[in-house]
């Protein structure tokens, strides 16, 4: 669990923080959202003691980061940034093993700790074990910034906007490798973004900032539906509220059996959202979508109608 | 690349072997002066004085140019910044002449004037390649070493020192080059060097031993160059 208490953190005329006070529960996915400025970064770099507070604290299982030396408390933090920061002199099995050196780790450990999360993150070992970072596309460079985060298996994974420098289809990619990895690992994540979609995307938790301050916090849900300030309305809304909501529904809490369905329906997997059926719909032209298991087994049918009680 | 090192190695060495065999060639290019050949000490012999002297110099003026180049680029240290640029803008203005001039009542004639002028001149270029190298480590990897948990110091030797090698080694070469040019103005303090032959050659109107030093010197100059160009490949002192 990390809780921010009343803290305030000035940078000269600028304040970046005016009294935040937020808990991201254990095991949550939590994404700080808000427009440039807001003071998401400094949050973030609060936790790993890159930044100092002026006033207030931040406690970590309920211990203060301040009581810990900074190295060693960001030895068992994960962080990753926007712009990655791979050492460029180092190998990426080098790059991946940095933490575990620092911590004293024997070679052979090292070595098998990279081997393993170069395969988590779906590049080959064989292949880019070796290479330096300037031989890395971005996605694959931020795949290896995500495993050097991950290979002291910490607790808790800092990322500050960690895919926004990637392209559509490769941040997508990414962002679906990382909700595998928290609901595989249970690891209490905390990701500054400014896009909505993102959030909706990946979070357990939204924690909407402005001016330094939390506007609200809450699941999802609970911040498209219920908005607490015009300004997290506008945010989420987005002139999309509908769809939005739509996404964050699992398209099989609709569904219907499938016994009277009738042929030529577009197929969803099981595990679409109902965003993705209503996509399927319009892009079929039909009034319903047939879900299917892994094993392309009918596993229940979505109407256009069922949508609206989404 | 090679070739760049050994070529002017071997100039310098050939120079310095068949100098004192060829008095009848500088009798014959200089016929007003009576005694042609520089002879009061051997060209070997000052050669080395001169390699002593810009060693002696240079590790001194690395120490401090990449000991003040660090300090000078540590967060916070925006004073110690503003010394070191000062430092080096002043000591730049002052001609070499002057601080040996300013330097000799203090520690007596000889190599030690000689030496003091030296390192602050040599000092100058390697301060200058170390605060700039380590100013182009990007920020985002200085953020990801010290997010890792790296110490100041694993952060220092770890990362920024290797990759700010390649323009410090380029900056020394620069000081190294320098130095055996301007070690050839000790002579003037009286330190047996190089610039031993250019002086005495300049005091008694016998422009041949101006010759023999000058162009030891700047053999001495290309070789240094082409040596350290093995350990700062791309940068060259020559040609920057
Ligand atoms: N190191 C810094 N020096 C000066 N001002 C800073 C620094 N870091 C942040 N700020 C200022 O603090 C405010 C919040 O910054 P930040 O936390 O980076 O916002 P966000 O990540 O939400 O875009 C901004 O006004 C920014 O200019
Ligand atoms: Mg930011």
């Amino acid at each position: 669990m990390i809780r921010f208490e009343g803290v305030e953190k000035s940078f000269g005329a600028a304040r970046a923080l005016d009294g935040l006070d937020l808990v991201v529960p254990e095991g949550a996915f939590a994404v700080l959202l808000g427009g440039s400025g807001a003071g998401k970064s400094t949050a973030l770099r609060l936790v790993n003691r890159l930044i100092e507070p002026d006033a207030g604290r931040v406690l970590l299982r309920g211990r203060d980061v301040a009581a810990e030396a900074a190295p060693a408390l960001r030895r068992r933090i994960g962080y990753v940034i926007q712009g990655i920061g791979l050492f460029p002199h180092w190998s990426v099995a080098r790059n991946i093993g940095a933490v575990p050196r620092l911590l004293g780790w024997d070679d052979r450990r090292i070595a098998a700790r990279v081997e393993e999360l170069l395969a988590l993150l779906r590049l080959d070992p064989a292949e880019y074990r070796d290479r330096m970072p300037a031989e890395l596309s971005g996605g694959q460079a931020q795949r290896v910034g995500v495993a050097r985060a991950l290979a002291a298996d910490p607790d808790i994974l800092l990322m500050d906007e960690p895919f926004g420098a990637l392209d559509a289809v490769t941040r997508q990619a990414l962002q679906a490798e990382l909700r595998h990895l928290h609901a595989a690992t249970g690891k209490t994540i905390l990701m500054v973004s400014h896009d909505v979609e993102e959030a909706l995307a990946l979070a357990t938790r939204i924690a909407v900032m402005a001016e330094g301050r939390l506007l609200q916090e809450g699941s999802p849900r609970e911040l498209l539906d219920s908005p607490a300030d015009p300004r997290v309305r506008d945010l989420m809304d987005g002139g999309a509220l509908g769809m939005r909501r739509l996404s964050l529904v699992p398209a099989a809490s609709l569904a219907r059996p499938d016994g009277a369905a009738p042929e030529g329906l577009p197929r969803i997997p099981a595990g679409a959202t109902a965003r993705d059926a209503l996509e399927a719909m319009l892009a079929a032209r039909a009034d319903a979508a047939l879900l299917e298991d892994a094993t392309g087994v009918p596993a229940g049918v979505v109407a256009l109608a069922d949508l609206l009680r989404a | 690349m090679r070739a760049g090192a050994v070529v002017p190695l071997a100039l310098f060495a050939a120079a310095l072997l068949l100098l004192p065999a060829a008095g009848p060639v500088f009798g014959a290019l200089f016929p007003e002066v009576a005694e042609p050949l520089y002879r009061r000490e051997a060209f070997a012999a000052l050669a080395l004085n001169h390699a002593g002297l810009v060693l002696f110099s240079l590790l001194p003026a690395a120490a401090i140019g990449i000991g003040l180049g660090i300090a000078a680029t540590r967060p916070g240290a925006a004073e110690t910044r503003a010394v070191a640029d000062a430092l080096v803008g002043f000591a730049q203005a002052v001609p070499p002449v002057a601080v040996i001039a300013i330097a000799v009542p203090a520690v007596g004639f000889g190599a030690a004037p000689a030496l003091l002028a030296l390192v602050c001149y040599a000092t100058l270029p390697v301060l200058r390649a170390t605060t700039g190298a380590l100013a182009t480590v990007a920020p985002e990897v200085l953020d990801a070493a010290r997010g890792a948990g790296m110490t100041p110091r694993q952060v220092l030797f770890q990362v920024e020192l290797p990759l700010a090698a390649p323009p410090i080694l380029a900056g020394l070469r620069v000081a190294a080059v320098l130095a055996v040019a301007t070690a050839a103005v000790g002579a003037v303090a009286g330190a047996s060097c190089l610039g031993t032959p250019i002086i005495a050659g300049l005091v008694n109107g016998n422009p041949a031993w101006v010759v023999q030093g000058a162009l030891l010197a700047g053999l001495m100059a290309f070789a240094v160059d082409g040596l350290l160009g093995l350990l700062a490949p791309g940068v060259s002192a020559s040609s920057p």
